[in-house]
């Protein structure tokens, strides 16, 4: 883990809503509104948030799969937001994406050898004799065997589907990879089996993962550092442990204490249950986003919006909470996972 | 004996590549095959498409044959649907006929195919003001009636076979683009076509190999039924006197030249009119059985 290899500044991507005879843009939704965070080479970052929070959006602006509204994304500390055409051609050798849904992702009608293929064909080795080693290889690393190569996508299983989507991210021997919930498709079964494969092609070839997702398990097994969104904006970044063992934002804590545990025996400590539904990101609240439902509200909370500090050790924090004295502050509840399960006596 | 083995692992090596294609086809004929009306559509198409190739082996009778002592005869052991107005042999000149309607038909179909998948897939995959732009024009087209505009552009440009043509294809193309231009709209918004952007596809490969292939079904079904459809509106432009002149092999106007004679000699214009019912029969029954192998909700 040395320098960053991605650094996000103020990333902001608004839509414009269109209305009135003339179709003049009369509001704008805020799906991404001033996100910061930095990845280091070679690690995980977790993004987690509820549906419509903007984590898609953060990892499709970095691919530059759409266009953001303001802020600078930095690869390798080279500003790739003002890149033009051929420069982003270039870049996306290193930079992929795996989506969500492995079934819509794979063109029905192309050969499994023409879908892993085609990075290699658009990007300069159509006449290259190594092209289908080189194809059957990416196959064989996603832990497929040759006898797939001949066939087409809606002869496989999810999992399978999913394997082919990795493999042709991988063809080009990126070393940014933008993994927008991944498994969120499949059968927990499958998703571990992936969540797996994709360690090991993280070590084998020195990967830095985007891994974009809502189901904190899985961030929580994969990551090596979280980030948690709200409405378009990070409210705390931490290391993966730190931000599962000592949440700080009411956000997190609702969030992690509704992890669902799969041992009957374990007792909540308590659950956190939200008031409310999250705001339109059309006009989201003023002050703090989450004031409108935080338990801990205070007054400052509706005027002045919180600022993003280091709280210490590199955890990141966006509440008025953490200006209290350290004995007035809420005290983060420990999530009942299986490691810190209790022996029953009952 | 090597080459015979090697041969043969040839065509196993072939096999074995495109299992999956055979597979798929296979499974496209069988539910065509299911179908019996469709099975009817493509043996009237096929054998369709035969008589007008093979008219000269056919037709009983030389193009253009007339004897004028047999005018309005009724059908006979040596004319088998009787004599034109002219003298012509009725049967012969529905064999002639055919090539004619196969002609206009293939024409037709291929310019509206070609210019309606150009400016449909133009329009949807740029969008903004070129979809704004090229739709507004296919609405101009689209506002006119249809057999009117045909008729405007035909008496503009003299009547004659090449003129109809010409016409119908002006006309058509439009309601092609369109739908063309729905498909693209929907396909482009697969993940797939994202794939291939962030894999540094150009936009020329992401039309030809991801768009098209994708949302071309809708326009092969179209096509088929149209050919019937654009058989008819040649007969029928023939039929009030544009296009073929009179005598000519054509079956409109064969139904026209008839048609003083409707009483005395009903012959003269029903066989030509049977003619182009079947055909274009046809073709619609052809065009539902592809609608069904083709129509990814029907599949699988």
């Amino acid at each position: 883990m040395t320098g960053n290899l991605i650094e996000v500044k103020n990333l902001k991507k608004y839509y414009p809503i269109k209305g009135g005879i003339f179709a003049k843009t009369v509001e704008y939704v805020k799906a991404v509104d001033g996100v910061s965070f930095t990845i280091k080479e070679g690690e995980t970052l977790g993004l987690v948030g509820e549906s419509g929070c903007g984590k898609t959006t953060v990892g499709r602006a970095i691919l530059r799969l759409i266009e953001s509204t303001d802020g600078q994304v930095l690869y390798k500390g080279e500003d790739i937001l003002k890149y033009n055409k051929e420069q982003i051609r270039k870049l996306r050798q290193n930079m992929q994406i795996v989506f969500q849904d492995p079934n819509s992702s794979l063109n029905p009608r192309m050969l499994v050898k023409d879908i892993i293929a085609e990075p290699l064909i658009v990007n300069g080795m159509k006449r290259d004799p190594n092209r289908e080693t080189r194809a059957v290889e990416l196959l064989r690393a996603v832990g497929m065997s040759e006898n797939h190569y001949y066939r087409y996508p809606h002869e496989f299983s999810g999992g399978q589907r999913q394997r082919i989507c990795i493999a042709r991210a991988l063809a080009l021997r990126p070393k940014f990879i933008v993994l927008d919930e991944p498994t969120s498709a499949l059968d927990v079964s499958v998703q571990s089996q992936i969540l797996n494969m994709l360690e090991d092609l993280q070590k084998e070839y020195g990967l830095t993962y985007l891994f974009i997702s809502h189901n904190l398990i899985v961030v929580r097994y994969l990551s090596d550092r979280v980030a948690v969104m709200y409405l378009g904006k990070i409210v705390e970044l931490s290391k993966t442990e730190e931000l599962f063992d000592n949440p700080r934002h009411p956000y997190t804590q609702a969030l992690l204490s509704a992890i669902a545990v799969p041992d009957p025996e374990v007792k909540r400590k308590s659950r956190i249950i939200l008031e409310g539904d999250v705001p339109t990101p059309i006009k989201p609240p003023g002050g703090c986003r989450f004031h409108t439902r935080c338990k801990h509200r205070m007054d400052i909370c509706d005027k002045v919006e919180p600022e993003f500090r280091d709280i210490g050790g590199e955890h990141f924090v966006a509440c008025h909470l953490m200006d209290l004295p350290k004995e007035k502050q809420p005290v983060p509840i420990t999530v009942a996972t299986p490691e810190s399960k209790q022996p029953s006596t009952s | 004996m090597e080459t015979i083995a090697k041969k043969q692992s040839f065509i196993n090596r072939w096999m074995e590549k495109n299992d999956s294609r055979i597979k798929e086809w296979r499974h496209s004929v069988r539910l065509f095959f299911k179908s019996p009306l469709a099975v009817i559509g493509l043996i009237i198409v096929i054998g369709f498409i035969l008589v007008a190739i093979f008219a000269p082996m056919l037709a009983p009778y030389p193009l253009n044959w007339r004897d004028f002592a047999l005018q309005n005869a009724a059908p006979s052991d040596a004319h088998l649907l009787g004599n034109e107005i002219y003298g012509g042999d009725i049967f012969s000149m529905i064999i002639w006929g055919s090539r004619t309607s196969l002609l206009i038909g293939f024409f037709v179909v291929f310019v509206c195919v070609t210019l309606g998948t150009l400016v449909g897939v133009i329009a949807a995959y740029y969008g903004g003001w070129v979809d704004e732009a090229l739709m507004r024009v296919t609405d101009i087209f689209l506002a006119f009636p249809y057999l009117v505009l045909c008729m405007v552009i035909v008496a503009a440009l003299g009547s004659g076979l090449m003129n109809v043509m010409i016409a119908m294809a002006i006309v058509s193309w439009p309601s092609y683009a369109r739908l063309i231009r729905g498909q693209v709209l929907s396909i482009k918004e697969r993940n797939y076509i994202e794939a291939a952007r962030s894999v540094g596809a150009s936009d020329w490969r992401i039309m030809t190999r991801h768009i098209l292939p994708n949302s071309f079904s809708p326009i092969i079904v179209q096509s088929t039924m149209d050919l019937g459809s654009i058989m008819i509106t040649a007969a029928a432009l023939s039929f009030i006197g544009m296009g073929a002149g009179p005598g000519e092999a054509e079956w409109g106007r064969m139904i026209t030249d008839g048609q003083s004679q409707l009483l005395n000699a009903p012959w003269i214009s029903t066989f030509p009119g049977l003619a182009i019912l079947i055909v274009c029969l046809g073709f619609n029954l052809f065009g539902d059985g592809l609608r069904d192998i083709l129509d990814p909700k029907m599949r699988r």
